[in-house]
């Protein structure tokens, strides 16, 4: 599945996931991280996703669980009375490593000026071509590919 | 605050009954920021040290560009425009390029220039 | 049998790699994928140089004193990570091995960009810009009889905004 297509498809019921995830977890921020977390997850596995026919109700019930996931987390933790399950030490570190660097890659794309984030995004996420995002933000291409080495280089110094 | 069990319980339709009521309204600047989101795991997983994979074929290709280096009769490139305004227009892009690279430079050297109190001689023969 | 032919490639690209210059490096990369190439010939920039009051594009660069002395522009910018150290080779091989002499250099957050000149105090015979950023190699040579003072100016002028 193209990039294009995953955020036509799916992309497009975000306000839908939103609103089930604040009914559920009656509360804005915790609403949008689970939304977040729900189209992370998608987008990793988005090869096996083309098959899917009811895009709104297979999200919808992914939405669900996570937002379990969440609750019974944040139960856990305010009673640290019993301790969690050590997991393969291996595999919990990566995990946590991964979700640090995308937390540390995230941010920095939010500090970055705006024409920097958006040129950032629509190379790395749409795969747009230099052309192409020329033609769409009009700029020039040589403009662009400055931009872009610089937004790169943020991000690079925060990983 | 609802129970484990209530959401356990939620069916789909229920759900789908939820997403299309307007109960709260959704923050602005949502699917942008998902698209944000998107394109950060796309640099952090890029960002992976990855294994380095041998490609055994490349001494072959190597061998075919070399041979078509030294066998093929050398003809000068082709010009990449047939317009003289888009090709002046693109050394027009060129010299901007180079300035923005050499704009890197010379902000490290005033930097410097300043903390260190001494002249340099590239700037200074830059700018003469 | 490819025991042979990678040694006749070794041995024929020791041959080559002696005849670096400007066209030889754009030649052997300019195809590759996720390059992009562009190549100015002399022949083009005399009809540059023809053109009436030559007008300006959105970044207001005066080029026209300096674009009637140039004779060829060739630039690579890749991406391809397979090529990009080959190509920054190259291109460092061909400075070294000319009467380049390096203008300045400059590294910042990982990035490298360093430039070159030949010539006298009076003409810059040639220009060589390498630039290495993570991922992308970026090398921009120009040809031509530039009078040294006017190059100056219009890189400073552009600095100086």
């Amino acid at each position: 599945m193209t990039s294009a297509q995953f955020q036509n498809e799916w992309l497009s019921l975000s306000a839908d996931f939103y609103r089930v995830a604040y009914y559920i977890l009656e509360d804005e921020a915790e609403a949008e991280d689970a939304v977040q977390e729900l189209f992370l997850k998608l987008w990793s596995g988005r090869e096996a996703l083309a098959g899917i026919r009811n895009p709104k109700g297979y999200g919808l019930r992914v939405l669900r669980n996570l937002c379990l996931d969440r609750i019974r987390r944040s139960r856990k933790m305010e009673t640290p009375a019993v301790l969690p399950e050590p997991e393969w030490p291996g595999r919990q570190d990566e995990a946590v490593d991964e979700k640090e660097r995308l937390a540390k890659v995230l941010d920095a794309i939010k500090s970055l000026p705006d024409r920097q984030r958006e040129v950032l995004t629509l190379r790395t996420l749409d795969g747009l071509s230099y052309e192409e995002i020329a033609e769409r933000t009009g700029m020039n291409q040589l403009t662009l590919r400055v931009l872009l080495s610089q937004a790169r280089r943020k991000i690079r110094n925060v990983i | 605050m609802k129970t484990l069990e209530e959401i356990e319980n939620l069916s789909l339709e229920e759900l789908e009954m939820k997403a299309a009521e307007n109960a709260a309204p959704v923050p602005d600047g949502l699917e942008r920021r998902l698209r944000q989101a998107l394109a950060a795991r796309e640099l952090a997983d890029a960002a992976r040290p990855r294994p380095a994979r041998w490609i055994p074929y490349a001494s072959l290709a190597v061998a075919a560009a070399a041979a078509a280096l030294v066998v093929l009769p050398q003809r000068g490139p082709k010009d990449t425009f047939d317009d003289p305004l888009l090709a002046y227009a693109e050394v027009e892009k060129a010299f901007q390029t180079i300035s923005d690279k050499m704009s890197v430079g010379t902000d490290i050297l005033r930097d410097a220039e300043q903390t260190a109190g001494m002249p340099y001689n590239t700037l200074n023969k830059i700018q003469k | 049998m490819k025991h042979i032919i990678v040694f006749f490639a070794a041995l024929l690209l020791g041959i080559t790699a002696s005849a670096q210059s400007g066209k030889n490096i754009y030649q052997k990369y300019s195809d590759a994928e996720n390059v992009s190439a562009v190549y100015v010939s002399p022949a083009m920039f005399r009809m540059i140089g023809q053109i009436p009051d030559l007008e300006v594009g959105a970044d207001n660069v005066n080029l026209s004193s300096v674009i009637r002395t140039l004779s060829g522009l060739y630039i690579l910018n890749s991406e391809n990570a397979s090529i990009n150290s080959a190509l920054r080779a190259d291109a460092e091989r061909f400075v070294n091995s000319s009467r380049y002499e390096l203008l300045m250099e400059a590294k910042d957050s990982g990035q490298t960009v360093r430039m070159y000149t030949v010539g006298n105090d009076k003409t810059i015979e040639g220009f060589v810009m390498i630039s290495v950023d993570d991922g992308e190699v970026t090398f921009i040579c120009l040809d031509g009889q530039m009078p040294r003072k006017d190059f100056e100016e219009l890189v400073a002028k552009e600095m100086s905004k």
